[in-house]
């Protein structure tokens, strides 16, 4: 036992423990659990980096099957999805625009439903970004593509701030998920420039 | 008492007794065994005290077998039954080993997997390591004194699926328990950080005999978290060798080289790259069989032109596994060098100039690995650690994915995940009352299946046959902390459940499967990108061509001038971004024309309306 808290581990188990597949299965549309809850964390978009690191890395030295190399077969199996699972969580609480629909998934709100409407402007930005990604690509221009990337990331900077006060200071769902719509469009966007600057290099 | 004593997972159950495990550094050119004694880390050596074991083994026609370095020594004697770098060969097929490596051995192909021919008969990669591994085996089990409980297997971190289950195979048929295949820049990373009890963001550069890994670490408060890998499996120091004897061979002016000779000349090109790590000029001398002797000169300067390109090789992904983490050089906290080809000067100059910082060389480079490898295997067996409690959070180095229509691959579980991870993916029939699906599961960054490593095929049966696209079927990756992979399917849209889970085998021949594939081929895969592309084409299609004729009918009444300059301005980029055939581009173009154009559609049908109630009828609409 070593002072560790076993009933903790317990209640973790009785709670994600009765389908260890459930999470892997069912993947991002059944939002089976609070992924706040179970790092016993508050559900709120504002969430300390650190916090949500010593959270994950107190549940994963508990459920890494590294700590069940000598476990019964089907301990490991649990281990494995448990594990599993703490991933799952870290890595949606971790990035802004999961963590995001997945606390408006938790509030009935579901982003990808559509009806959320978004404004001319911005798609017309976005279609001049993707147009410059696209002649930096065509071009080669490493310099193009690094300057595309910070303009992206400022823009994203700006949608995070106003996302975290729709959020939790208004509690504006509807505000917050056509914020998250544009993140999405945003981020893709990012992705494919670091895959254009990948392509450059290889 | 048995009910109450419920013990702490991963603590032994007699916690009194220490049980024997030890860290293997399998290597292309060395391999070494080390365990945890009196609470630290050690490489065992042999009787003769050596502590590197060459990965070379010499069969002999009387089945016995020589490993290490007498058959190191014998290997420009007997060259085609003394096998080295065998590592290179782990997991691969013949297709996938470039020039230098076919030449020197007799390779064949069996069940799509290369095997080499020796005079004691065919032997595969896995058996080749086996025997390496096993006398590591035996030297821990004499060095400590009993059976081992297990051991930790390193494997570059590039490693993909095929080349991990290879390692894992050839470790069982040296009669090992697997505790877990570790990471080799990831050990390292232990060995250095236990040590130091460092915190902070860490590069390891691992530059081995036959592979290249990039790991980017951070640590903090006994928790080893690798942000990023990347690498080069089939890139290390054996290439500088080459690089070498092809140089010699042009200085020499030598042609028709006997199999002795190529590797007599290997051997010294082998040694002349070591010795410029001390010195500034390397004496080749050699005799080859038919008498003739060869004396040349190697200085440093020329070696490092020999090499350059190999050097700059490593940093392409470098710089990939940094951009992966968000970070910059200036973020990394120190670097750490591992493998006995960072002993290259030109190596440790091109690393401290791209970090911008001196790298750490304090552990020797060839035993790193299997130092961390041995306190990894120690905690697993579960001793008492004297470091204290601490974790590992590795990753996955290349992305996961199924082919799908077109031969493109669909990325399911992306590249730098830490493991375990699962992830599933929903796909659907192709035709109506389609009943089986045939799945290729594949590894690698690139968008196309046949650019990509090709782990495993099987077939999902019994999907009840349904309108095509109403099927759901669910398919789910699952990466153990191994990183192997396991692929499951399940139709879900009826309830009846087919499933299969397949374990990638490496010795599964990808075209003997596809044989067999081809005649129940049903054209099941879908293709979510060219998809996705062609609802994007035909829903823009529509959203124009509806535009274009409301247009047509009659548009004062219900646009002005600027209305319709935008409108015409937004149809025009969408007709642009359909040329180009780019999906993000038409989805964007099409939904801002669709917003546009909304308001615009009211008031027609406010004004068709309006008619409608001045007497006209609907008809006259038509």
């Amino acid at each position: 036992m070593n002072g560790r808290a076993p009933q903790r581990r317990n209640r973790f188990l009785r709670r994600g423990g009765r389908d260890p597949n459930r999470l892997a299965r069912h993947g991002k549309k059944v939002m089976p659990q609070s992924y706040f809850a179970l790092f016993n964390l508050e559900p709120r978009f504002a969430l300390p980096g650190e916090q949500l690191d010593a959270a994950y890395r107190q549940l994963a030295a508990q459920v890494h099957p590294d700590r069940y190399a000598n476990a019964a077969p089907a301990e490991q199996r649990l281990a494995l999805s448990l594990a599993t699972s703490a991933n799952e969580a870290y890595r949606t609480l971790k990035r802004p625009l999961l963590r995001a629909q997945h606390l408006l998934g938790l509030r009935g709100v579901d982003v990808l439903d559509g009806g959320a409407r978004i404004s001319q402007e911005f798609l017309l930005e976005q279609m001049d970004w993707r147009e410059t990604l696209s002649d930096a690509r065509a071009a080669r221009n490493a310099t193009g593509l690094q300057q595309l990337g910070e303009l992206v990331r400022r823009r994203t900077a700006d949608l995070l701030q106003q996302l975290a006060a729709q959020l939790d200071a208004d509690g504006d769902n509807c505000a917050a998920a056509r914020t998250v719509q544009q993140l999405m469009y945003v981020d893709k966007l990012l992705f494919d420039i670091d895959e254009a600057h990948a392509l450059l290099e290889a | 008492m048995a009910l109450l004593s419920i013990a702490e997972p991963g603590q032994s159950h007699s916690p009194h007794h220490h049980r024997l495990a030890v860290g293997i550094d399998l290597g292309t050119t060395n391999s070494a065994v080390a365990a945890v004694r009196d609470g630290s880390a050690t490489v065992l050596a042999d009787e003769d005290g050596m502590r590197l074991l060459p990965s070379v083994v010499q069969y002999f026609a009387d089945g016995r077998i020589e490993i290490g370095h007498e058959a190191r020594r014998n290997q420009a004697i007997d060259p085609f039954n003394t096998l080295f770098s065998v590592k290179r060969l782990m997991g691969r097929a013949l297709a996938d080993l470039p020039e230098p490596q076919r030449r020197a051995y007799r390779l064949l192909t069996a069940d799509g997997m290369v095997k080499v021919q020796t005079i004691a008969g065919t032997r595969s990669p896995v058996e080749v390591s086996a025997e390496i591994l096993k006398v590591l085996r035996s030297r821990a089990e004499r060095s400590l004194g009993g059976e081992l409980v297990g051991a930790v297997i390193t494997v570059p971190a590039y490693f993909d699926d095929a080349q991990r289950h290879a390692t894992k195979d050839a470790a069982r048929l040296a009669g090992l328990n697997v505790l877990r295949l570790l990471n080799e820049p990831t050990a390292a990373a232990v060995a250095y950080g236990l040590e130091r009890a460092g915190e902070g963001v860490f590069a390891v550069y691992d530059l081995g005999g036959g592979t290249f890994d990039i790991s980017i670490l951070r640590l903090s408060r006994g928790v080893f978290e690798v942000l990023a890998v990347n690498g080069d499996s089939a890139l290390g120091g054996d290439d500088f060798d080459y690089a070498v004897y092809d140089w010699i061979v042009a200085q020499a002016k030598v042609t028709a080289l006997s199999p002795s000779d190529q590797r007599l000349l290997l051997a010294q090109a082998r040694s002349a790259k070591e010795c410029l790590s001390q010195q500034q000029e390397a004496d080749i001398f050699a005799r080859l069989s038919r008498g003739q002797p060869l004396n040349m000169g190697l200085e440093r300067a020329t070696f490092d032109q020999l090499t350059a390109a190999l050097v700059a090789k490593t940093m392409a992904p470098v710089r990939k596994a940094l951009r992966d983490t968000g970070l910059t050089v200036a973020d990394i906290d120190g670097v750490v060098l591992v493998g006995g080809a960072t002993r290259m000067p030109s190596i440790r100059r091109a690393v401290a100039e791209h970090f911008k910082r001196e790298p750490l060389t304090d552990i020797d480079p060839d035993e790193a690995v299997a130092l961390g490898a041995a306190i990894q295997a120690n905690a697993l067996a579960g001793n008492r650690s004297a470091t204290g409690d601490w974790l590992l959070l590795d990753v996955i180095p290349l992305s996961l994915g199924l082919e799908t229509l077109g031969g493109l691959a669909e990325r399911i579980i992306p590249r730098n995940s830490t493991l375990p991870v699962a992830r599933a993916q929903d796909f659907t029939t192709f035709k109506d009352g389609q009943t089986a699906m045939s799945m290729h599961v594949v590894q690698g960054e690139r968008e196309r299946v046949a650019d990509c490593r090709s782990l495993a095929r099987f077939e999902l049966r019994g999907i009840p046959p349904l309108a095509a696209g109403a099927a759901r079927i669910r398919v789910t990756f699952q990466v153990d902390a191994d990183g192997l992979l396991s692929v499951s399917a399940h139709e879900q849209s009826t309830g009846v459940e087919a499933s299969v889970t397949v374990k990638p085998a490496y010795g599964l021949s990808d075209t003997e499967i596809a044989t067999m594939l081809q005649s129940a081929h049903t054209h099941a895969e879908l293709d979510a990108r060219l998809r996705a592309l062609h609802e994007q084409v035909v829903e823009a299609e529509r959203l124009l061509e509806s535009i274009d004729s409301a247009l047509q009918v009659q548009s004062s009444s219900w646009l002005n001038d600027a209305e319709r300059v935008a409108l015409d301005s937004a149809m025009a980029r969408l007709r642009e971004a359909l040329q180009d055939s780019d999906a993000d581009r038409i989805r964007i173009a099409a939904e801002a024309l669709n917003q546009l154009s909304a308001p615009f559609a009211a008031r027609r049908m406010d004004d068709a309306i309006s008619k409608t109630l001045a007497g006209r009828r609907l008809s006259d609409f038509g």
